[in-house]
């Protein structure tokens, strides 16, 4: 990106932001600063084009070339434009589509997340550190005391595992929370003032 | 001229812009701060070194939050990381893959990409299809990032920017296939996946600091130092707090509403 590209990027970004806090904090021109909200995502929803042209180029490019497993790269395609059509063309088949064959396959993906969380949490118990120890035990007790196993093994383990959660962890997560806040704030700064560039690769 | 109940907003900050300046023109003067070194900023070469040996690409995401949100720092926080590992990778001579969820995210990646493989001194190694398209919804992104992984094996897998629950299947994927990882968000939730799944993670608000590092210019460095300035007061306001409300008083709780 050139400087000049740079420059007027950073300004695009500094401009409606102030007008955005002008508004938030003197309570003028509301309207219009709700307009100016609306409108990145009106532009994010129209960059889906871009998104489909370099799926569909990327996914072609494998199929011409015959890349190693191509053909999910043309199933990727062809199930992209089968949806395509059939929600332009007939709705009803599309929803049947969307039900039966998207929100299945959704679902099973989501369901991942289950064998991950053990796969995770053994990667975790091979790290021998003290502190990762005190992690494994903390969660052990939350879990405990979240699951009904906990209470029907001994009535203490819901004590503790609610004292944990509400005290030391919701003392850090506290926090954590207040230095996220003065980073997002550092950032926004830096870049209202134009020192941070370093996301337009300046 | 404020509207009620935001002047103390508008004191808070005025009073951050202060601090972020004064820190800022203090470091442009000579004050350079000493910062403290962000162990999972300092792993980056290690782990584009060993996708070097090992002769496989880097694997990039910056997650599903959109530049559209309130979130957007923590988005471009992600960028900036993006641009640092795509320097790092023209320097080793190491293929990048950067998987976007929006539309926008690809001419931003791939003139990150770009930049950063010009800068390390190899432009020739930047190719278009770096940057893929997986679809605006998490699952479809998950899933691309996921038999990505374990299908190319990258030697290194990184997530930095606003990443929600499909940082639980992509990490778990490469803890699997065996990726080096290293991650970071300021999203409290995920933070424990982080620190179960990664070799290296940043928590909090490391990584806005190492968003500001990657380039130590004086002013991103004064910058940091304007962040804890603004931290030093937030807990002396906290102290202030507790030690009025606790002796009764009720003049902080009135402070916040005006």
């Amino acid at each position: 990106m050139s400087e000049i590209m740079r420059k007027a990027v950073v300004l695009s970004f500094a401009i409606p932001a102030l007008f955005i806090v002008f508004s938030y904090y003197t309570g003028a021109v509301k309207s219009e600063a709700a307009r100016l909200i609306a409108w990145p995502v009106t532009l994010a929803n129209f960059s889906i084009i871009l998104g489909v042209a370099t799926f569909t180029r990327y996914h072609l490019e494998r199929v011409t070339k015959r890349t190693e497993q191509w053909p999910f790269n043309l199933i990727a395609v062809a199930s992209f434009m089968i949806t395509f059509v059939l929600a332009l063309v007939a709705k009803s088949t599309y929803d049947y589509v969307v039900s039966n064959v998207v929100i299945v396959l959704q679902i099973s993906l989501m369901s991942f997340i289950s064998f991950y969380n053990f796969t995770l949490f053994y990667r975790a118990t091979r790290v021998r550190t003290a502190e990762v120890g005190l992690l494994l035990v903390s969660a052990i007790l939350v879990m405990l005391w979240m699951a009904p196993v906990g209470e029907a093994v001994s009535p203490a383990f819901p004590t503790i595992g609610k004292w944990i959660n509400d005290i030391p962890s919701g003392g850090a997560m506290r926090g954590i929370l207040i230095g996220i806040a003065v980073g997002i704030i550092g950032l926004f700064v830096r870049s209202l003032i134009g020192y941070e560039r370093s996301y337009v690769g300046g | 001229m404020i509207a009620s109940g935001r002047i103390l907003e508008v004191v808070v900050l005025l009073a951050s812009l202060a601090a972020m300046l004064f820190s800022i023109l203090a470091a442009k003067r000579g004050k350079v701060p000493r910062i403290r070194k962000i162990a999972c900023l300092e792993a980056l070469p290690e782990l584009v070194g060993r996708a070097a040996e090992m002769g496989t690409a880097v694997h990039f995401a910056t997650g599903m939050v959109g530049l559209e949100t309130a979130e957007a720092p923590i988005v471009t926080a992600g960028y900036a990381i993006l641009g640092h590992v795509a320097e790092l990778c023209g320097k080793y001579k190491v293929p990048i893959r950067y998987t976007a969820v929006f539309g926008y995210n690809i001419p931003i990646g791939r003139d990150l990409i770009k930049t950063g493989y010009t800068s390390g001194g190899h432009p020739e190694l930047y190719r278009d299809d770096m940057v893929v398209y997986a679809g605006d919804h998490q699952q479809p992104y998950s899933a691309a990032i996921m038999g990505y992984i374990m299908r190319e094996k990258p030697a290194a897998n990184m997530m930095f920017g606003g990443i929600k629950y499909e940082t639980m299947n992509t990490l778990g994927a490469g803890a699997i296939a065996g990726c080096m990882q290293a991650a970071g968000t300021p999203r409290l939730y995920y933070q424990p996946f982080l620190v179960a799944a990664c070799d290296y993670a940043m928590i909090g608000d490391e990584l806005f600091a190492a968003a500001a590092l990657v380039r130590r210019k004086p002013e991103e460095l004064g910058g940091i130092l304007g962040q804890d300035i603004i931290k030093m007061i937030a807990l002396g306001l906290i102290v202030l707090a507790i030690a009025l409300i606790t002796a009764g008083s009720d003049l902080f709780l009135r402070l916040t509403r005006i």
